[in-house]
């Protein structure tokens, strides 16, 4: 069937309103978009990472190795290089200046696991100059693929090195035969990070590594719920969060 | 007037021969860039920007730095600058191109570029960046060539260019600090996150800007026929001394706070820039070597017997080459130091990363002989 | 003086027919014919999401849509056309009929070189050889 100029100039203006209402509606609403159904959800996703359960097992990375595998993220022998979206380190880096001489010693050089703070006033989504990244209403901070032009303006942004850069393609790290197959790799050029699983937060599950831990360490539920793990968790135990005194609102919280 | 280009001397034509090569050899490093991704630069995951947005961030300068002869010719009518207005705005479209062509080089999905425009994100310093930075290209553009075009003529420019021209002037000092707020407004990179940090970047592209509005003019002066005269040069080196005095005042006053308060954060980076001996891919020496030009850039610049002839040059030479250190190489890989983590990463420029830069700077230049070519060619015609 | 400045104009725009006419004279020369590409149709689905004419001029319009719809917006509510109902997923729809991207896809993308970044990314679930 021929397509009269008419029609092609329908379908090009169509395309055209989308792409631009797409864009003015982001533009209008800012960071926050709407669900599907229009009404703002009004959950906050949050985690609580019990670090004495989390350091019994020094060397443990069951739930990075569980994150890592179910996103396909590759292994690369680089440091440099290396693409973390959930990582171990030391109390004293994650939160420099908590532990002193004289308080704190036995976590003194004990690790925790570290991961994107999901803030609620994110830096990175403030600098991003196309939108790739943003916040969704119920507070996970997500990322897409197709939009990111690889300028790592993010990556200066965060404060907390939460971020990883595809500097070479992901896949001469990935065996085809072994991926996860229910989930997209990356390609070069594009910056990743934890999106608290969101994929699967919208089929009602629970993260991947707080299912991987032994220790039951990571807890996961919605801040703004009373009765949710987090806040039962939260509830009458010291809590701290990475950097508080930047304003980013992190929605991470290391329990003591 | 374009066909001016293709007259010129041995030298002249050897000069594109060499820019062309280095261009060429830039894009070869580029295309092999383009298919293995930026691994092939230095950069890490600690260190996620590297030579090309400092490099970016030291042109800018260099452009915005076209304000620091208009302004005095076109709004206080300081004669002496006539014949060199074009010539910084010749400067400027040339840097703008060099800073355009940075980030796309920078970029890890540059094909995806035109997201900033067709995707506009009003929060973000990047996207006016873009926005500020392209308009500033087509002002300095049409201006440059509409007046140089009517000094080819033998008319006087038309009247609407002068509007043009007036926006130019407060349009370059936002460029530069729309560059700054990509930096200061960032609450983890302590070096940054500052106030002064836009009004060191003036200081400094004020200085070194200028500075090599010198060092052109003498290369003009030596193989061409165009001659600004003295008495321009003059006056950029006294504007030189004071701007570049403010760069050091203000970089003086960061090192103060930093160290007086004590406060671990604000001192890190400075500490790692200045006293980082020890640390891997260290910076220090290198920071070393710019304050010590500095010192004998204001020794030269500070006697009036000396700024003058060879020791202006020298002293040109020197204020370029100290704040490039400092700018495109210090402030920008020494913001990254230390990580967030703490860490003390390291930083090197590969083989790859350097030939593509020096294939920008190669295009940032061609595009400056042509422009200057074209107007040495039109004004020596018109002195005729 | 006149006619020189015709033979030279003449001369110049003869050159410029044959550098910007060489596609057409070297194909033809090579006895190249225009093939119509051969997506290789599904063995069982006889219906799409939208008619063939439609999907022809803009499965790449749909595939942005669906993209941003479940990206972006949260929206993976299944599309229903026809009694079916289609997940907004290039992998988990259109190659569940359309299997392999290299019959498919290929086809009409490789034979104008425009080769979309789809499976950069997208996992080829029909695909069990190396990444390509």
């Amino acid at each position: 069937m021929e397509m009269t100029r008419l029609d092609f100039l329908k379908k090009a203006w169509r395309t055209g309103l989308v792409l631009f209402g797409g864009a003015s509606f982001e533009v209008v609403s800012g960071s926050a978009l709407l669900a599907a159904d229009g009404k703002p959800s009004g959950r906050r996703m949050a985690m609580a990472i019990d670090i004495r359960a989390c350091v019994k097992d020094a060397g443990c990375v069951k739930c990075i190795s569980a994150c890592h595998r179910g996103h396909n993220v590759p292994v690369i022998p680089d440091a440099k290089r290396a693409i973390t979206w959930i990582w171990k380190d030391t109390i004293d880096r994650a939160m420099p200046g908590v532990l002193d001489p004289y308080s704190g010693a036995d976590l003194r050089g004990a690790n925790t696991l570290l991961l994107c703070n999901q803030c609620a006033n994110p830096p990175c989504v403030r600098v991003c100059p196309t939108g790739a990244t943003w916040k969704r209403e119920d507070g996970i901070v997500m990322m897409d693929q197709h939009r990111c032009i690889g300028c790592r303006y993010c990556m200066a942004a965060c404060p907390y090195g939460s971020r990883s850069f595809n500097w070479g393609d992901p896949r001469r790290y990935l065996d085809k035969g072994s991926v996860a197959r229910d989930y997209p790799t990356r390609t070069k050029g594009t910056v990743e990070k934890c999106e608290f699983c969101a994929e699967r937060v919208d089929r009602g599950l629970g993260p991947l590594c707080a299912g991987a831990c032994a220790e039951k360490a990571i807890l996961f539920g919605d801040l703004n719920a009373p009765g949710s793990a987090v806040r039962k968790a939260l509830a009458g135990r010291i809590a701290l969060r990475r950097k508080p005194e930047l304003g980013t609102d992190p929605s991470v919280y290391y329990l003591l | 007037m374009i066909e001016k280009v293709f007259h010129g001397s041995r030298r002249y034509w050897l000069l594109l021969l060499v820019l062309g090569a280095l261009i060429a050899t830039g894009i070869f490093f580029y295309l092999r860039q383009t298919s293995e991704g930026l691994a092939v630069t230095g950069m890490s995951r600690s260190v996620s920007w590297g030579l090309y947005i400092a490099q970016f961030t030291f042109f800018v300068g260099v452009a915005a730095s076209a304000v620091t002869v208009v302004l005095p010719y076109y709004l206080h009518d300081y004669k002496a600058f006539g014949k060199i207005t074009i010539l910084g705005e010749f400067l400027a479209v040339s840097s703008v191109i060099m800073c355009l062509l940075f980030i796309f080089v920078d970029l890890g999905q540059p094909f995806r570029i035109l997201h900033v425009i067709l995707y506009p994100s009003p929060t973000s310093p990047m996207f006016w960046d873009t926005v500020v930075l392209f308009i500033y290209l087509v002002l300095n553009l049409v201006i440059g060539w509409t007046v140089l075009t009517a000094e080819y003529r033998g008319t006087p420019p038309p009247s609407w260019v002068k509007p043009l021209i007036i926006l130019s002037i407060p349009w370059a000092i936002s460029i530069h600090t729309v560059t700054a707020f990509l930096y200061a407004g960032l609450p983890g990179r302590h070096l940054w996150l500052s106030a002064i940090t836009a009004a060191r970047f003036l200081a400094s592209a004020f200085s070194s800007g200028p500075a090599l509005l010198i060092i052109l003019c003498r290369v003009a002066r030596r193989y061409t026929d165009f001659d600004p005269g003295e008495k321009p040069e003059r006056a950029l080196g006294l504007f030189i001394t004071y701007a570049f005095s403010a760069h050091i005042f203000f970089i003086l006053l960061e090192v103060f706070t930093a160290f007086y308060s004590g406060i671990p954060s604000h001192r890190a980076s400075l500490e790692r820039l200045f006293w980082g001996w020890g640390d891997p891919a260290s910076l220090t020496p290198f920071m070393w070597l710019s304050m010590m030009l500095a010192a004998a850039a204001l020794f030269l610049l500070y006697t009036p017997a000396r700024r003058r002839d060879a020791g202006l040059l020298i002293a040109s030479i020197a204020v370029f080459a100290s704040v490039w250190i400092e700018k495109g190489l210090g402030f920008v890989v020494g913001g990254f130091n230390p990580d967030p983590m703490e860490y003390v990463p390291a930083y090197r420029p590969t083989v790859p990363e350097s030939f593509i830069t020096a294939g920008v700077w190669a295009t940032g230049l061609y595009i400056l002989a042509l422009l200057f070519k074209i107007t040495a060619a039109v004004r020596a015609r018109s002195s005729e | 003086m006149a006619g020189n400045r015709i033979v030279k104009t003449a001369a110049a725009l003869a050159l410029a027919a044959a550098i910007f006419g060489a596609p057409f004279w070297w194909s033809a020369l090579r006895g190249m014919k225009q093939k119509a590409p051969a997506p290789e149709k599904p063995a069982a689905e006889k219906e799409c999401v939208l008619p063939a004419t439609e999907m022809r001029a803009g499965h790449m319009t749909l595939l942005f849509q669906w993209r941003d719809d479940a990206v972006r917006r949260r929206d993976r509510a299944p599309v229903a056309v026809g009694g079916k109902k289609y997940e907004k997923s290039l992998t988990g729809s259109c190659l569940t009929c359309h299997v392999k991207k290299e019959n498919f896809c290929d086809r009409c993308h490789g034979s104008i070189a425009s080769a979309p970044a789809c499976f950069d990314c997208h996992i080829d679930t029909s695909e069990r050889g190396p990444w390509k």
